[in-house]
């Protein structure tokens, strides 16, 4: 029953995808007008219309600007404006038919209070196996000096239907297509269509880049539950802006789901256990975003997201039964087959106090429900868990080159359920981190950034970290503006 | 099993929104108005003039504020989202905060190339274009200076443009946009007249500014610029740089500091200290002073204060 159910759901909502993409572009007359339009421009012989007729008024009002002795000095004659009039010509390229590339470097210089090997062999209470190093891009990662990333980026309208983006994200030792997909341009119905490789619009941080947040990691949460490249996936998005004065944007992702923290989609085999692979695609998200502007200066933004998919762990499970050493410490979760809810909520204010000055507070709140069995070469276990985890940030920017920050993690809840039986594990673990950076322009970045971090466990004891980074943040190329 | 129960319930309130938004889009009354947003306040104005009651016209950024850097929020998203036409001031005056909100309004009437969008820096003569660009010169602007709004003769060729796109997308009401077109044309030509006598007056005259944002003004009426107080676009000025603009100035018998309301006070205050030489806070756009409440006393405002 379960397979065809869910063949039946997603084909429906693939079909309804492309019909609805299909059929608002054979109905929409707008739509079809322009396109009609863009090909009359096009083609060499246009046919005249009535703008270009000649017109009585004009002709008088230029006479009445020329005589004055000033214009005469420098009298711009108005440009005709048959560049305008191409389809193909975006305002905003950098360059004729080259897309806008941009690099983004991120280097850092700084200190921990453990080696890299210690660094490395920390352990997180949230994680499924434990170890909190491990997938995804870690910053800073190394006493010293760190080469964090190079981030390319391209980008362009395909055509007057597509726009294409891709980023390539490059470590010394990686080359890795971080983000490649499209997104419609002509959707009637203020609706939009992605697909490709992209970062889920899940909560508030999931879908910007490192470089764009306030502080140096990812929020603890977003690291535990998804990873340092956060809920990043191959799969296909429907977003609609609804037709409210106000910003009310509702989404749904079809993803397949292949995140190794919470999800997973490969099958794996315990003693004489077979475990097959989850049915893909695997994962799918939904999100309702909105915002007003409580006054003229200050503008509120909140966010609820839902992610549900299959979960495939194939931890050793050696690993599982042997991290008894203290009572709260991190147990890692073996081989598991099951699934996972996410449930995300966000909150934004932000105060605008002049062109260069705003003080902003932002806080996310996560929640993960796993539910399935834990698998040894014995049999299997029913094993649940209850997880949350917040983060909470406040930056002032108070002067055009100059801003500072507060940030709080906290592990709120760790709860498992091994055979019915609660295992409760540590919470109100706090991570601190404080920043201070200097902007010498629009296009560079310095930033100190201190952290102290109560979350990490080395052989089941609590250990504080602390770090000191300096990172510079330089940006080439086209000109990335800012996203809210 | 419930996990995948979900994945089917999903859907379901996507064909109720897809039905929704269907039903909403073919039920536009016929006698709407057009929805027309603007990046910057003058342009609303040159709209509502050119457009009157024909028109709905609000716009994006605030014109007291910088309008090379706007925070992009999103109720600016939903403005955007029902807009029939988008008139920017162009040259990329935008590039720094519109792309982003062009792409997240799923709008399909207003993208780039579309009817529903207007470029009015096609219709001006850009200055200072650069002949090769380098961010080793600050936050240039690549396709020339985009602070066209500065030169009261360059108005009624934007007011043109306005009024052939308003009759491109409402051929009905054209010649309604032409009349009051040519109106505002008419009350324009009566009030440059006195603002070009004022401003004559300042021939010859040596100008600082903080950034390149009254160039057409300078250029239009004959002054001579002998820099900016900011070293570079986009790059604050160091004390040092600060106290040699101090001797330029004074060497070289500068009599205007003019700076933008947004620029940042303090070291063209300082310049004017040190000189002498008066410091005048010029509105750059509608809504950047209480009394620029209009196009007309805009340049009211610019030109008593510069002639002051
Ligand atoms: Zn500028």
């Amino acid at each position: 029953m379960r397979p065809i159910q869910r063949r039946f759901s997603l084909g429906l909502g693939i079909w309804l995808c492309l019909s609805l993409g299909l059929c608002s572009l054979w109905a929409s007359p707008s739509l079809a007008q322009s396109l009609a339009q863009s090909l009359n421009q096009s083609s060499p012989s246009p046919v005249p219309t009535e703008s270009q007729e000649p017109q009585e008024p004009e002709s008088t009002e230029e006479e009445v600007i020329t005589p004055t002795e000033v214009s005469a000095s420098e009298a711009p004659p108005p440009v005709d404006d048959t560049t305008q009039s191409n389809p193909f010509n975006s305002p905003f390229s950098q360059q004729n038919f080259v897309p806008d590339i941009s690099l983004i470097l991120d280097l850092s210089g700084g200190l921990r209070n453990l080696s890299n090997g210690g660094f490395e062999a920390l352990q997180s209470p949230l994680k499924l196996q434990g170890l909190s190093s491990g997938h995804g891009h870690s910053l800073n990662a190394h006493n010293g000096f760190n080469l964090n990333y190079a981030e390319l980026t391209l980008q362009a309208p395909a055509d007057p239907f597509f726009d294409v983006f891709a980023t390539f994200h490059l470590s010394p030792s990686e080359f890795e297509i971080e983000e490649a997909y499209f997104a419609s341009r002509g959707l009637p119905g203020n609706f939009q269509v992605k697909a490709g490789k992209f970062l889920s619009h899940f909560g508030r941080i999931n879908n910007q880049h490192a470089h764009f947040w306030n502080f140096n990691q990812l929020p603890m949460v977003y690291a535990d539950f998804l990873g340092g490249e956060a809920l990043n996936e191959i799969g296909a998005q429907i977003s609609w802006l609804a037709p409210t004065d106000f910003f009310l944007n509702l989404g749904l992702e079809v993803l397949q789901g292949s995140n190794a923290e919470s999800f997973g989609t490969a099958g794996f085999s315990v003693g004489d256990q077979q475990l097959k692979a989850v049915e893909l695609p695997n994962l799918a998200v939904a999100y309702a975003k909105t915002s007003v502007d409580l006054t003229d200066d200050l503008v509120l933004l909140g966010g609820l997201s839902y992610a549900q998919g299959g979960t495939r762990q194939s931890g050793s499970a050696e690993a599982a039964t042997d991290a008894h050493v203290h009572q709260l410490a991190p147990t890692p979760i073996g081989a598991f087959a099951g699934g996972s809810r996410l449930l995300g909520a966000d909150l934004s204010l932000r105060w605008l106090i002049d062109s260069y000055r705003e003080l902003s507070w932002q806080s996310e709140f996560l929640h993960r429900s796993l539910d399935g069995s834990r698998y040894d070469a014995t049999g299997r276990v029913p094993l649940a868990k209850e997880q949350s985890g917040l983060y909470s940030e406040l930056v002032w920017r108070f002067d055009w080159q100059w801003r500072t920050g507060l940030r709080l993690d906290l592990v709120t809840r760790n709860d498992s359920w091994e055979n019915a039986q609660l295992k409760p594990g540590a919470t109100l673990l706090p991570r601190y981190t404080a920043m201070l950076e200097y902007h010498p322009s629009e296009f560079s970045r310095l930033r100190l950034e201190y952290n102290y971090d109560l979350t990490r466990f080395a052989d089941g004891v609590q250990t504080p970290v602390q770090s000191v980074f300096l990172n510079l943040n330089l940006a080439m190329g086209a000109h990335g503006a800012h996203q809210f | 099993m419930q996990l995948k129960l979900f994945k089917a319930a999903l859907w379901s309130p996507l064909l109720a929104l897809a039905l929704l938004s269907a039903s909403s889009a073919f039920c536009a009354p016929a006698w709407a108005k057009v929805e027309v947003v603007t990046t910057y306040p003058y342009i609303a104005e040159l709209v509502k003039e050119v457009g009157k009651d024909k028109v709905q016209v609000s716009a994006l950024a605030r014109g007291d504020w910088d309008p090379h850097f706007v925070v992009a929020r999103p109720s600016l998203i939903a403005k955007l989202r029902k807009a029939e036409l988008l008139v920017i001031n162009g040259a990329q005056l935008e590039i720094g905060w519109l792309p982003p909100l062009l792409r997240q309004a799923n709008n399909a009437k207003v993208q780039p190339g579309q009817p529903g969008f207007l470029e009015l820096s096609n219709s001006v003569q850009l200055i200072q274009k650069p002949q090769n660009v380098s961010r080793a010169q600050g936050d240039v602007h690549p396709q020339g200076n985009p602070h066209f709004i500065t030169d009261p003769h360059l108005v009624p060729p934007l007011a043109k443009s306005v009024a052939e796109k308003l009759c491109q997308l409402e051929p009905g009401d054209c010649s309604d946009f032409r009349s009051n077109q040519a109106q505002f044309n008419q009350r324009w030509q009566a009030k440059l007249q006195g603002w070009d006598a004022q401003l004559k007056k300042l021939k010859g005259k040596k100008v600082l500014e903080y950034h390149r944002l009254h160039d057409y003004l300078i250029q239009r009426y004959g002054l001579i610029l002998v820099g900016t107080v900011e070293p570079l676009p986009g790059i604050p000025p160091s004390p040092a740089h600060t106290a040699e603009t101090v001797t330029r100035a004074k060497k070289a018998g500068v009599s205007l500091n003019l700076r933008g309301v947004y620029n940042p006070e303090p070291p063209s205050r300082f310049v004017s200290e040190k000189s002498g030489i008066p410091l005048i806070t010029l509105p750059h756009d509608v809504g950047a002073v209480p009394e620029a409440k209009d196009l007309f006393s805009l340049f009211d405002t610019l030109v008593s204060r510069l002639s002051r």
